[in-house]
């Protein structure tokens, strides 16, 4: 069996999970906890990955990283290769496409911590960024755990924003799903069977930390 | 040292007209019904909610002001503030929670003796009695040696002998600290055995109307209303409230508002 797949599918999902993760933390914080202006429709935006079909969020994608959008000709002229149909590209789409299987989780965990613990850390002379860390982050440890892993799990197995996004370059932007894929077109069934069987064990291996973490969140 | 306050804050059933101050080393109680603006006043003096119109001074240095728009945030006003229900951190161990603002590891260890609870150091909130819990939330807001002392009816859910325990204790402590302590209760009786200063309070406004009459005759001559301070002028237009817009919490929790 070619591990590469699997190994880019986990390496894509690392790195994305990473980088999503710390993007979209100060991002459940503002939806958990600030009033503003659009908010509903900021919040409506996060979800909008989990409804549309990922091959329009591809095209879109593929609009907006391509050589002639300001991002896709401003990341060619800093590292003189197109974003499009490479492994970075693949990080942005996954990321995008992961956000509300991190946002989620994680704004309901920020939520669920008692207002008045902020306040307790503000009058015991706290500053509201030192209370994010000693005080919001250790209290939504599972929300984090859970975010974080719906994310690394959902990039495992994403197929067709990577697709659009990325194409099928081997060892750049094939990955598990878009090899089984090929696999299965070009009727080598056994080598699909083992590639899925991995794909499947992983994320079944996912879902049950996330049940754990909830359970013991529960408890 | 003393902490002054003089304020108007408008709150959707009536407004709030106080005016009173309390000098280090002496206790200033608040009683009054359910909803009669206790909290709010209390909230007011930590920072953690804006007046429409009025003073908070601590020896002379200005908390806020809203005429000159001035506004310390609740950070940096150095107070200690024990809420009405439990508020310790739940990740936190005893001596932990106690150390969590602390300057000094002797003055914790202090304070985790004067409060009976050096043996509960290991121990995480949810494993307290809510006795044992109050005693750990009195010796954090203590333990960051503040220039004054806010309570916020913190013995009201706990039992009769827990109650005159602490209230030894606070007594005692009165004495030792030096500090302003201003004190929320719904027990009369308890107040009027603490209090150097006694603020009846009904709907916003001090009012001896509403107190039984064997207990009006004990607290006539303890409201003091002697602090000098007067009400800025310049009246907002609009009363600001709490989380007015994420940049206020963004930079400091109020620091930028919009009046």
């Amino acid at each position: 069996m070619d591990l590469q797949p699997l190994y880019l599918s986990a390496k894509l999902a690392f790195i994305s999970t990473v980088v999503l993760m710390l993007l979209v933390t100060p991002l459940a914080y503002l939806l958990a906890y600030f009033r503003f202006r659009g908010k509903v429709l900021l919040d409506a935006l996060i979800s909008l990955p989990l409804v549309l079909p990922p091959t329009v969020l591809g095209f879109y994608l593929l609009v907006a990283l391509g050589p002639r959008s300001p991002v896709g000709s401003g990341f060619q002229a800093i590292f003189g290769m197109p974003l499009v149909f490479s492994f970075a590209g693949i990080v942005i789409a996954s990321m995008l496409h992961s956000l509300p299987y991190a946002a989620q989780p994680l704004k309901a965990a920020f939520e669920k911590i008692d207002p008045r613990l902020l306040e307790s850390s503000y009058v015991l002379g706290v500053s509201p960024l030192t209370t994010f860390f000693r005080v919001v982050l250790p209290n939504s440890i599972g929300g984090l755990a859970a975010a974080a892993i719906l994310a690394f799990a959902h990039t495992m197995g994403e197929f067709g924003v990577i697709l659009m996004v990325g194409g099928s370059i081997p060892g750049e932007t094939k990955v598990a799903s878009i090899a089984v894929f090929e696999l299965v077109e070009s009727l080598k069934y056994q080598e699909a069977w083992k590639l899925s069987l991995a794909l499947m064990v992983i994320s079944y291996t996912v879902l049950l930390g996330v049940n754990f973490i909830n359970n013991r969140e529960r408890t | 040292m003393k902490l002054e306050i003089n304020i108007i804050k408008k709150l959707p059933d009536f407004t709030i007209d106080v005016s009173f101050c309390c000098e280090a080393g002496t206790m200033q109680i608040i009683t009054g019904p359910s909803g009669s603006g206790k909290t709010t006043i209390m909230r007011i003096l930590a920072g953690l909610e804006k007046s429409d119109h009025g003073l908070v001074r601590y020896n002379g240095s200005v908390w806020e002001d809203t005429g000159s728009n001035i506004f310390v945030a609740p950070q940096k006003r150095e107070i200690g503030y024990v809420f009405q229900e439990y508020s310790l951190f739940p990740h936190l161990t005893v001596k932990e929670n106690v150390a969590f603002a602390a300057k000094k590891t002797e003055t914790v260890k202090h304070y985790m003796r004067f409060f009976g609870i050096d043996h509960l150091a290991a121990r995480f909130p949810k494993q307290l009695s809510g006795g044992e819990r109050q005693r750990v939330a009195l010796a954090q807001a203590l333990a960051r040696e503040p220039k004054a002392l806010l309570l916020d009816e913190p013995f009201s859910a706990l039992d009769y002998l827990t109650r005159m325990k602490l209230r030894a204790s606070l007594q005692e402590l009165k004495k030792s600290v030096s500090i302003p302590v201003i004190h929320i209760t719904h027990d009369i009786d308890e107040g009027i055995q603490m209090a150097d200063g006694f603020l009846p309070l009904e709907r916003g406004q001090v009012s001896y109307d509403w107190l039984p009459d064997i207990v009006r005759d004990k607290v006539p001559g303890f409201y003091t209303n002697n602090c000098g301070s007067e009400l800025p002028a310049g009246l907002p237009e609009k009363p600001v409230g709490r989380f007015d817009s994420p940049l206020s919490r963004l930079f400091g929790y109020f620091r930028i508002c919009s009046t």
